[in-house]
């Protein structure tokens, strides 16, 4: 499952359009990847029998049609109206603000299967509720690295930070989790956290994990631009 | 005076924005409160003096005039125009006058000493006067081609039944007098007291409808009183010269009368697109005016307007019930009566003048803050400087990008070393990238600098696309030394880069790529040959409207455009025939700019086109041109399906003129587009001014 999902990230990459959320889970940097061979033929192999959902994402990668929203104008795109995955894949794109959801994805928050972990997390930190906020919070300090990974992640794609969002994370910059800082440097970059400067710069130049550092330097990139 | 003055201001103030407020409801209703701020012009000396109340808010600047002057007044025999309002004079007022009121009362007569006001009552005195006599002599010319008319013969079996039906629809108590009259082109209305409506002598010649839409619109005029509010707004123009206000008031009251009368013709069943030709013909008669005392059926003022309110199709035509008119009036009354009883008050207080002026005290200015954040950003900017000597590349591109979004000059120094200098071509790429984004001139010199000797074929694109954004001329020479790279990449960046700089240096590179093997670059080697606009290249683009792309060929045709220069022509006339319909769009379209006084044959053979985009452009060209010999083929586009096509028809049409196109618009008055409409009925009111 890891594997697919780090694959289906380097789909996103080698189709040229990386949300930096989802980047996090992939192993190497992002940016760098380039449209070689050996990288299309690891794609090739990644895709070989993947199940339809992670499948439809990862043709929707290549297409480059990250956003989808040019086909809205046309009653959707012709190409994926008839497959449930699309169905399926066309609704998480949709805005989500129905509270009735967050109890369901608080528990998964803590499911064994880490890709339920991460995609919960996610789905939270689009659902535009303060409950969605609270539970995202409460499992910061899960004993489980994947979980409070998840959860900064969901924290990092709300829309705007909501009043006590900002502290828990940058304590998270000090997480034992190389994982979990990494996260915490890119959501406080997202989030455009102008406080978290002075810290990001202290993990820029003293944490050990490089990945850490390049999370930190793209985020003070975003914060003070 | 001045308050009334103020008064009268107010009052037609709120129903100039009333009326606005109102623009989509029925004509009635608008002439109706119209007819009430008219009504109340009057009105309003008088309800001054009987209000039973005071309301002391005006600014007291009361300057009146002294009883002598009243006296000359007086012996002049006219009305007092603006009815004084000193509530000393008052004598019914129960309460007793304010204090603030004597004070200004008696600055008021200290004022009224000077001459000053004794010249502006002359002059007000004059003017009215004058065009009092012209309204008089306007209902003498009138009446005098009323009596000369010869009534129409009661056995007249024709008129005299749609009379009767139009006078039983309009519920018209007597009988109006018809007559004919080969002094006038226009119908009228005129006569208060024993209405007539004269009718030219060409109305012999006129259709039962045209005759009773004629005789429902002069009818409608006179059950609807029409005739008596056009006096008394005569007169109130008069009394209130000066007021510009006022002379829209009257100016509305005409036209919202003259639409509520079509509405009246429509509710009777009359088509619109038939009523529109009836209304058109009788004002593109050419003929003798009527003084405006009387109601003429069709003034050029407002024409277009009245047009388009005809063929709108959804504009309410109710008319008013009398309960609802006098619903409306005593509303009005009551609204009116507060504005009567204000009186000047004794000037706004000083302490008031404060309050409101008063500033805040200043804020103590955030650059205490400000500092902080620049320092902050400042220690960013040298954390991340610092890091671009990780150990690990994508740490590195991360410091390098990040540095290039804050797009602070100070980093500079530090991108460009890493330019030099970074063993890992991402880096250097992303370095690049990020001096385009900071944008400054002081990076031109190391990024030129290190083109020459880049060995990797990315790196060399991103320094050309920076070196475009930065946009400075002095790099249009190391641009130019790349039109000939090995890779595709850097040689469109050049070319982009180098329309980027606009700079006239750059055309000799240009040039000398316009036989690139890459469609691209050739696409936008014409594009930027056709932003540079200099003549040396019309050759070379030219040749390109003969490229096997037509992609390229689209992009020199829309370049030659921008050259306005007529040895293209020949180029343009045989890409009208391209197999591609995008380089035909762009012919048409380039043709258009040629400033050319005849149309070219292959131009209006266009005009036929399968492609709807082609059509449209040929037609805009062809408008833009003049040329009377493209109206057959414009005017075979009046029916075309599509509706972008038709307005570019009628535009052209309504820019060319004659006999023909105007034919040509009349038709269009009834397509089903309201835009279309609109521009034939602008064009057509234009052609008579």
């Amino acid at each position: 499952m890891v594997r697919i999902l780090a694959t289906l990230m380097l789909a996103f990459s080698v189709g040229g359009c990386v949300r930096d959320g989802n980047a996090q889970s992939a192993g190497a940097p992002a940016a760098i990847v380039r449209d070689d061979t050996a990288s299309v033929a690891r794609l090739l192999r990644a895709v070989r029998g993947s199940d339809p959902v992670l499948c439809e994402l990862a043709t929707r990668s290549v297409d480059m049609d990250g956003w989808w929203s040019r086909w809205a104008d046309m009653g959707g795109n012709p190409l994926e109206t008839d497959s449930a995955s699309a169905a399926l894949i066309m609704w998480i794109q949709r805005d989500h603000n129905d509270p009735a959801v967050v109890p369901r994805l608080r528990a998964a928050l803590r499911d064994p299967d880490a890709c339920v972990r991460r995609v919960a997390g996610s789905f939270l930190g689009r659902v535009e509720h303060p409950s969605a906020v609270a539970a995202l919070l409460g499992a910061l300090d899960d004993t489980n690295a994947d979980t409070r990974n998840a959860a900064v992640i969901g924290l990092g794609l709300t829309d705007k930070p909501a009043p006590g969002v900002v502290d828990p994370l940058l304590r998270r910059l000090r997480d034992e989790s190389p994982l979990v800082r990494r996260s915490a440097a890119w959501a406080l970059g997202s989030l455009e956290a102008t406080g978290a400067m002075e810290q990001l710069i202290d993990v820029l130049q003293r944490d050990a994990d490089p990945r850490v550092r390049q999370a930190a330097a793209w985020a003070l990139g975003q914060i003070s631009g | 005076m001045i308050d009334t003055l103020i008064k009268a201001t107010i009052l037609l103030a709120v129903v100039t924005i009333a009326a606005h407020v109102l623009r989509k409801r029925s004509a009635a209703l608008r002439h109706l409160l119209w007819t009430l701020a008219i009504v109340g012009l009057v009105a309003l000396p008088v309800l001054t003096a009987v209000v039973p109340f005071r309301l002391p808010i005006l600014p007291a600047m009361t300057s009146s005039a002294s009883p002598s002057q009243r006296g000359v007044e007086a012996d002049r025999s006219t009305p007092p125009p603006i009815e004084d309002a000193r509530p000393s004079e008052v004598a019914a007022t129960p309460s007793a006058p304010l204090a603030s009121d004597m004070a200004a009362t008696d600055l008021g007569r200290v004022d009224t000493s000077s001459d000053f006001v004794r010249v502006l009552l002359m002059a007000w005195l004059t003017v009215f006067l004058l065009m009092l006599m012209r309204f008089v002599a306007g209902l003498v010319i009138v009446n005098r081609i009323a009596g000369r008319a010869v009534p129409i013969a009661v056995g007249d079996e024709n008129w005299r039944s749609l009379a009767d039906r139009a006078g039983r629809a309009l519920d018209l108590k007597a009988p109006v007098d018809l007559r004919r009259s080969d002094e006038v082109a226009m119908p009228f209305a005129c006569g208060m007291v024993k209405p007539v409506v004269v009718l030219p002598v060409s109305s012999s010649e006129w259709t039962l409808e045209r005759r009773e839409a004629v005789l429902m619109h002069e009818f409608a005029h006179i059950s609807r009183g029409d005739l008596a509010m056009n006096m008394l707004s005569h007169v109130v123009r008069a009394l209130y010269w000066f007021h510009p206000l006022a002379w829209l008031a009257a100016y509305r009251l005409r036209v919202e009368g003259e639409r509520a009368c079509d509405d009246a013709v429509l509710r009777a069943g009359a088509l619109p697109s038939d009523y529109a030709e009836h209304l058109l013909s009788i004002v593109r008669t050419v003929g003798s005016t009527v003084p405006s005392v009387a109601l003429a059926m069709a003034r050029r003022s407002d024409f277009e307007g009245r047009l388009l309110a005809i063929l709108e199709p959804g504009v309410p035509r109710g008319r008013l019930t009398r309960m609802r008119a006098a619903g409306t009036a005593a509303l009005f009354l009551l609204a009116v009566m507060p504005l009567a009883a204000m009186t000047p008050a004794g000037g706004i207080e000083p302490t008031g003048v404060n309050t409101m002026l008063q500033v805040a005290p200043p804020q103590p200015t955030t650059t205490a803050g400000q500092a902080g954040a620049s320092e902050q950003s400042t220690a960013a900017i040298a954390a991340l400087s610092e890091t671009l000597n990780d150990a690990n590349p994508a740490v590195r591109v991360a410091a390098v990008s990040s540095l290039g979004a804050l797009g602070d000059p100070k980093a500079i120094a530090a991108l460009a070393k890493a330019l030099r200098e970074d063993a890992d071509a991402r880096v250097r790429e992303a370095a690049a990238n990020a001096l385009g984004e900071i944008d400054d001139t002081r990076a031109v010199a190391p990024l030129l600098e290190v083109l020459k000797t880049e060995r990797a074929a990315n790196v060399r694109e991103k320094i050309v696309r920076a070196l475009g954004e930065i946009d400075d001329p002095s790099a249009v020479g190391g641009i130019s030394a790349v039109v000939k790279d090995p890779a595709v990449g850097v040689r469109r960046a050049a070319v982009w880069a180098l329309g980027e700089l606009e700079d006239p240096s750059a055309v000799p590179a240009l040039l000398s790529m316009v036989r690139d093997e890459d469609a691209e670059v050739r696409r936008h080697v014409a594009e930027a040959l056709g932003q540079l606009e200099n003549p040396a290249a019309i050759d070379a683009l030219i040749a390109l409207t003969r490229d096997s792309d037509a992609e390229v060929r689209t992009h020199a045709l829309s370049a030659l455009g921008n050259f306005e220069d007529q040895r293209a022509l020949p180029a343009m006339l045989v890409a009208l025939k391209d197999p591609n319909s995008e380089v035909r769009e762009h012919a048409a379209d380039a043709i258009s700019n040629l400033d050319l006084k005849v149309a070219p044959r292959p131009l209006i053979d266009a005009l036929a086109d399968p492609n709807r985009e082609v059509r449209h452009n040929a037609a805009h060209a062809l408008g833009n041109i003049g040329d009377e010999a493209a109206v057959p083929g414009l005017k075979r586009l009046t029916s075309d399906s599509d509706t972008d096509v038709r307005r570019a028809a009628a535009e052209a049409l309504s820019e060319i003129g004659g006999v023909e196109a105007v034919q040509a618009l009349m038709g269009m008055l009834k397509d089903q587009d309201p835009e279309i409409r609109k521009i034939a009925a602008e064009a057509l009111g234009k052609k008579r001014r």
